[in-house]
C-alpha cells in the first residue's frame, strides 16, 4: 500500500469519530474498584492471643508484623480462591456435606443434598483447604508460565552462581589422624598422672603404652574437629588445630578423662567441586524458586486490593 | 635412640595402615569412594533403622506431613516442623546430635494406597471418603480412618488382604511404585558417597503383620541400591506367615544375583502375644531365619523386650533380675496404642500378668530356648544380636533423647497428648554398629555379623570380646582393641570348646568388657556409668535353661536426681573396664553371654515433661498440681485427665518409675561344645 493511500484513509470522518470516542473513554473511565482486605482490631487481638496461648508469651513487634502479614495474605488467597470457585473442590464439598449433616442432626435430610454454602466462609478447615489449594495453584501457574516462555526452571548458570556465592558451604573441613595416651577419670589424680606421662613420653616413646585402655583404641581414624567433638567431647576438638605434627600434646580433657594427643597426619580441608554438589544445589534452588514465585504472585495480586489494618483508637485529648 | 626410631616407625606404619586401607575387611558391593576414616579396629556408628514418615498410613493420618527427605534431613541435624496436638504444623523438632546412619522404613502395606489418597487430586480414588478422612485434620475423623486402615490390612487375620476401595477407583499400584521410587531416591539423595562418609542411608520398609493386634512386624533393610521391585508385604504373604517374607526375599533379592542383599529385623516381641519366635517348622525356616534375621530390635518407642520383672508381683518372666522392669508395656499386643483423651479404647490394652505373659515375648528367654532347641535338634534357630531404634512415626530418626522428645506419632502424642495418651511409651533407642567405616557395605557387613549393640537412647561406647587368654592387664593396655580382636571374638561372635583348648585341657572363657560413658554434647553432658554386667544363659544336660547376672565393673551406688531440677546427684564412672572369667563354666553346656551397661539414674522423659508443665512427680502436691494444669489444658483443646499420670506412685505400678537407668545391651557371644559346633 502506498503512503498517499494511507494518508487519504486516515483523513476520513469515521476514523476521526472513533479516535475521539476512544480518547474520551480512556479519560473518563473510572479505575476498577479495589477489593478491601481489612483486619479489624478484634482480629488482630485474636491473632496475638492465639500466639500467646501457644507459646506462653506475647508476640514481639516483629512477630506481630509477621502474623498480620500472614493474615492479610491468607485473606487475599481465600478471596482469590472464592473468585476461582475453589469451593467446588470435592474436598470442600465433602466437608460442607459433613457439616450440614451434623447441623441437621439427622432430621432434615435435604440439607445434606443442598449444603449451606455460607459455611464455606466460616469453617476454618474449609478456609484452610481453599487457601492451600490457591497457594499451590499460584505456584503451578507461575511455573507453567516460566516453562511456556522457555525460562529455565533452574539453569546451570544459576547453580554455578549459587555454588560460587556459597563456597563455604561446600568446604570439607581439616581432618586429623590422632594417636592418644588415655588416662581415665576427670579427677585431680588422673590429671597428674597424665601430666606425669607427658613428661615421660618426651624422653621414652615407649611410655605411649602406659595409658589406660580406651574402648575405641589408641589410634583414632581420620576425623574432623566436629567428629572428634562428637566422639570424645571436652576440649579435644578445639585443641586439634593447634597440635604439632608428630609431637605429643599436653594433657587435654575429654568427657572421659585426659588424653595426650599425637598428631600422626593432618589432611587439609578441600573445596568440593561443583559437579559433586550440583544436584544438592538444584534441590535447594527449586525450593527457593517455589517460595519466590509465590511471593511474587502474592505481591502482584496485592496491587488489586486495598489493605487496611484497623488502628487502635487514639485516646481522646481533652482540655479543661 | 633406637627405641625412638622404632616407635616412630611403628607410629608411621599404623598411620599408613589406617589411611591406605586398599583392601577393606568387607566386600564392596557398590560404587563409591572409600571412606577417609576407615579403620580396621572399627568404630561405633550410631543410627536408627526404624523410622516412619508421611508415607506411612498411621503417620499421615496423625497429621504428620514430613516425607522421607525431611526425615533424613532431621537425622543429619536439620530442623523439621511437626504437628501440635491440634493439627497445626507449628512444632519445631531438631535432634541434639546428628546420627551416622538411618533407614526410613515406612509401612510396605498401603504404600500405594496412601500414595493414592494423599498425592494426586486428579485421581478419582483421591476423593474416596476413606482417603478424605485420612487427609482430614479432624481428630475424630482421623481416628476412624486409622481404624479402617488397621481393619482392612494390618490387624486383620485373613490370608488375603483387602485393599481400600480407592484402589478400585484408581491405580494404587502405580502410586505405590512412585512412593517406593521416592523412598529409594530420598535414600540416594542423602547418602554421602564422598570420602567424608558423613551420613549413610539404607533403603528399607516395614513388613506389617499384626493379626488380631499381635505384633509380628519386621523392618526390612537392603544392603545397597539393588532392591526388590516392590516391598514384599502381607498382601503377598497373608497373615501369620512371615516365613514367606523370607522365601520371597530370597527369590526376589538374594537369588536374583543382581547384587541385592537384605535382612529383616523383628521388633516388639513384647507385643507379639508369643507369636514372634515360634519353634521353626522345618530346616528351610531355620536357615532363612538365621540368614535373614541376625538382629533383633530390642528396644524402641513401644517398650523394651529384653526381659520382664513385675515389681508388684515380686516375680519375673523366667528371671529374678529386678532390673528387668525397664520400659515395660503393660499389655502384650498393639492394643496399647488405642488411648484417646487418657482413656484406653480396648480391653486389649489391659495389663497382662506374668503368668499369662508369653515367655518368648522377651528375647532373653528366646535366646535360652534357642540353646535348648539346639541341644534337642542340633541347630539353634535363635542366634540373634541386638539393636535399638525409635520406630518414630514423626519422621524424627534418632529422637531418643529424653530431654528433647516431641512424641513419635504426629499429633496423637504431640504436646500434652504425649503424657495423656502415651505415658507408657518412651522415646526409643538407638542402633550402634561397630564398623570399619560409615558406608553401607561396612555397616551392613557388621550388622550381619551381629557386631552391634542397642542403647535406650543415650550413646555410651561398649566393647565386648570373648576368648581364652584375656587377662585384667588388657584394661591397662593401649593395644587392648587390637589384642582382643587377635585373641578372641567380638560381640555377636561364637566360641567353641576348640577355641578354649590348652595343652593342659580346656579353659573357661574370659570376657573383656570396656565401656565409656556417653560423651554428651556441649551444654548437655552425658550421665556417668553405674556398672557393667554380663548376663549368662545356659542349658543343662536335662535340657533345662538357666540364667545368671554378674556385675563386672562398678556396682550399685547411691546416685539419684535432684527432685526439683532432675540434675544428676552423686558420681559414677566415666569409663569402666573389666575382664571376667566364667566361674561356673561347664564345657559341656551351651551358653550365651551378653553385656548390659547401666548408667546412673536420670529423669524419665515423662518426668521432664510433667515438670515443664508445672506438675512435679516428686512433689507431695503432685495431684493438686496435676488437677490445676489439667483444668488449664481443658480450657484449650484437651479433654479428660491430662496430667494425672504424672503422679502415679511407683509403688502402685509394676514397671513405672519417674527415674530410669538408661542402658546398653550388646549382642551375645555364644559358646558351643566342640562336637556340636556348627559355626
Amino acid at each position: 500500500m502506498q503512503l498517499t493511500t494511507l494518508a487519504k484513509r486516515a483523513n476520513t470522518p469515521l476514523l476521526h469519530f472513533l479516535s475521539l470516542g476512544l480518547c474520551l473513554l480512556i479519560l473518563t473511565a473510572e479505575p476498577a474498584e479495589k477489593s478491601l482486605l481489612f483486619v479489624s482490631q478484634a482480629q488482630q487481638q485474636n491473632l496475638f492471643e492465639q500466639w500467646s496461648s501457644k507459646y506462653g508469651q506475647a508476640p514481639t513487634t516483629a512477630q506481630q508484623k509477621a502474623l498480620l502479614k500472614k493474615e492479610i495474605e491468607d485473606q487475599l488467597l481465600f478471596d482469590q480462591a472464592r473468585q476461582r470457585e475453589l469451593q467446588n473442590l470435592p474436598v470442600v464439598q465433602a466437608r460442607l456435606k459433613q457439616l450440614n449433616k451434623f447441623l441437621a442432626s439427622g432430621d432434615q435430610a435435604n440439607t445434606v443434598n443442598q449444603p449451606d454454602l455460607s459455611l464455606e466462609f466460616s469453617d476454618p478447615l474449609i478456609r484452610q483447604y481453599m487457601i492451600n489449594a490457591m497457594r499451590e495453584m499460584l505456584i503451578t501457574e507461575a511455573l507453567s508460565e516460566r516453562k511456556r516462555t522457555r525460562k529455565a526452571i533452574i539453569s546451570e548458570p544459576a547453580i554455578a552462581d549459587y555454588y560460587q556465592k556459597n563456597l563455604k558451604e561446600f568446604l570439607r573441613a581439616d581432618r586429623y589422624q590422632l594417636n592418644h595416651i588415655y588416662v581415665g577419670g576427670l579427677n585431680n589424680d588422673s590429671r597428674q598422672r597424665a601430666q606425669h606421662l607427658f613428661q615421660r613420653v618426651q624422653q621414652h616413646p615407649d611410655a605411649a603404652n602406659l595409658g589406660d585402655a580406651f574402648a575405641e583404641g589408641s589410634q583414632l581414624p581420620l576425623l574432623t574437629a566436629k567428629q572428634l567433638l562428637r566422639k570424645l567431647g571436652g576440649d579435644i576438638a578445639s585443641m586439634s588445630p593447634s597440635l604439632q605434627l608428630q609431637q605429643w600434646s599436653q594433657p587435654i580433657a575429654s568427657s572421659y578423662g585426659y588424653h595426650l594427643l599425637y598428631l600422626v597426619h593432618k589432611q587439609n580441608g578441600t573445596q568440593l567441586a561443583l559437579e559433586q554438589v550440583a544436584k544438592k544445589i538444584q534441590q535447594t534452588l527449586q525450593y527457593q524458586l517455589r517460595d519466590q514465585l509465590l511471593v511474587e504472585q502474592i505481591e502482584q495480586l496485592k496491587s488489586h486490593y486495598q489493605i487496611e489494618l484497623e488502628t487502635e483508637p487514639q485516646p481522646l485529648v481533652t482540655t479543661l | 635412640m633406637s627405641k625412638q626410631i622404632a616407635s616412630a616407625t611403628l607410629l608411621a606404619l599404623f598411620a599408613s595402615l589406617s589411611i591406605n586401607a586398599a583392601e577393606p575387611a568387607f566386600e564392596r558391593t557398590e560404587e563409591r569412594v572409600p571412606c577417609a576414616n576407615y579403620t580396621d579396629n572399627k568404630q561405633p556408628f550410631f543410627g536408627d533403622l526404624h523410622v516412619h514418615t508421611s508415607y506411612s498410613f498411621d503417620s499421615y493420618v496423625s497429621s504428620q506431613r514430613n516425607d522421607p527427605w525431611d526425615a533424613y534431613g532431621y537425622a543429619k541435624g536439620e530442623a523439621i516442623t511437626l504437628s501440635d496436638a491440634d493439627a497445626n504444623q507449628t512444632v519445631e523438632a531438631k535432634i541434639q546430635r546428628p546420627l551416622d546412619f538411618t533407614a526410613i522404613t515406612d509401612h510396605g502395606e498401603f504404600l500405594g494406597q496412601i500414595g493414592m489418597c494423599t498425592s494426586d487430586a486428579s485421581k478419582l480414588g483421591y476423593w474416596w471418603p476413606h482417603c478424605i478422612m485420612t487427609r482430614s485434620e479432624n481428630y475424630y475423623a482421623q481416628l476412624i480412618a486409622m481404624g479402617w486402615w488397621a481393619d482392612i490390612g494390618v490387624a486383620d487375620t485373613s490370608a488375603v488382604k483387602e485393599k481400600s476401595f480407592a484402589c478400585t477407583l484408581s491405580d494404587c499400584d502405580s502410586s505405590g511404585k512412585e512412593f517406593w521410587n521416592n523412598i529409594q531416591q530420598a535414600s540416594e539423595d542423602h547418602y554421602d558417597r564422598t570420602e567424608e562418609c558423613g551420613f549413610t542411608t539404607f533403603v528399607g520398609y516395614e513388613y506389617t503383620d499384626a493379626p488380631d493386634f499381635k505384633n509380628m512386624h519386621r523392618v526390612v533393610i537392603y544392603r545397597n541400591e539393588n532392591v526388590t521391585d516392590m516391598p514384599i508385604t502381607t498382601y503377598e504373604t497373608g497373615s501369620y506367615n512371615f516365613p514367606k517374607l523370607w522365601s520371597d526375599l530370597r527369590e526376589q533379592c538374594i537369588d536374583k544375583d543382581e547384587g541385592c542383599d537384605v535382612m529383616s529385623i523383628p521388633h516388639n516381641s513384647n507385643l507379639a502375644g508369643g507369636l514372634m519366635f515360634p519353634d521353626p517348622k522345618n530346616q528351610e525356616e531355620i536357615d532363612n531365619r538365621r540368614f535373614f534375621e541376625p538382629l533383633f530390635e530390642l528396644t524402641q518407642h513401644k517398650g523394651a523386650s529384653e526381659c520382664r520383672y513385675d515389681r508388684l508381683a515380686g516375680k519375673g518372666l523366667g528371671t529374678t533380675d529386678e532390673l528387668c522392669d525397664f520400659e515395660q508395656i503393660k499389655a502384650d499386643n498393639l492394643g496399647m496404642l488405642g488411648s484417646v483423651h487418657g482413656e484406653t479404647q480396648t480391653d486389649r490394652a489391659d495389663s497382662v500378668s506374668i503368668e499369662n505373659f508369653a515367655p518368648r515375648n522377651m528375647i532373653r528367654n528366646v535366646l535360652k530356648d534357642g540353646l535348648a532347641l539346639e541341644q534337642a535338634n542340633g541347630e539353634n534357630p535363635f542366634k540373634i544380636g541386638f539393636i535399638g531404634s525409635t520406630d518414630s512415626h514423626s519422621a524424627t530418626p534418632g529422637s531418643a533423647e529424653e530431654n528433647n522428645y516431641v512424641g513419635h506419632l504426629g499429633r496423637r502424642d504431640s504436646g500434652y497428648r504425649n503424657l495423656q495418651d502415651h505415658f507408657g511409651s518412651n522415646p526409643g533407642g538407638l542402633a550402634v554398629v561397630w564398623a570399619e567405616e560409615n558406608s553401607r557395605d561396612s555397616l551392613f557387613n557388621s550388622m550381619r555379623n551381629k557386631e552391634t549393640y542397642a542403647t535406650s537412647g543415650t550413646r555410651p561406647i561398649v566393647r565386648f570380646f570373648g576368648g581364652r587368654d584375656f587377662t585384667p592387664a588388657m584394661c591397662q593396655s593401649s593395644s587392648m582393641v587390637a589384642d582382643a580382636y587377635a585373641a578372641g571374638v567380638p560381640m555377636g561372635g561364637d566360641l567353641s570348646s576348640a577355641d578354649l583348648k590348652t595343652e593342659d585341657g580346656s579353659k573357661a572363657p574370659s570376657f573383656l568388657v570396656s565401656a565409656l560413658k556417653d560423651a554428651g554434647s556441649p551444654g548437655n553432658p552425658g550421665i556417668d556409668l553405674q556398672r557393667t554386667q554380663i548376663i549368662k544363659g545356659w542349658v543343662d544336660a536335662e535340657g533345662t535353661t538357666h540364667e545368671k547376672v554378674y556385675d563386672i565393673a562398678g556396682g550399685p551406688n547411691s546416685a539419684s536426681v535432684n527432685p526439683q531440677t532432675c540434675a544428676p546427684v552423686g558420681q559414677g564412672y566415666t569409663d569402666l573396664c573389666g575382664v571376667w572369667t566364667d566361674p561356673e563354666f561347664d564345657q559341656s553346656q551351651r551358653a550365651f553371654y551378653y553385656v548390659r551397661v547401666l548408667e546412673n539414674p536420670s529423669c524419665r522423659w515423662s518426668t521432664l515433661q510433667c515438670q515443664a508443665a508445672g506438675v512435679n512427680p516428686f512433689s507431695k502436691d503432685c495431684s493438686a498440681q496435676a488437677a490445676e494444669q489439667t483444668a488449664l489444658a481443658q480450657e484449650g483443646s484437651a479433654f479428660g485427665d491430662v496430667y494425672g499420670s504424672c503422679c502415679i506412685n511407683p509403688k502402685d505400678e509394676p514397671f513405672y518409675s519417674p527415674t530410669i537407668q538408661e542402658r546398653a545391651w550388646t549382642s551375645p557371644i555364644w559358646y558351643t561344645p566342640e562336637s556340636d559346633a556348627k559355626d
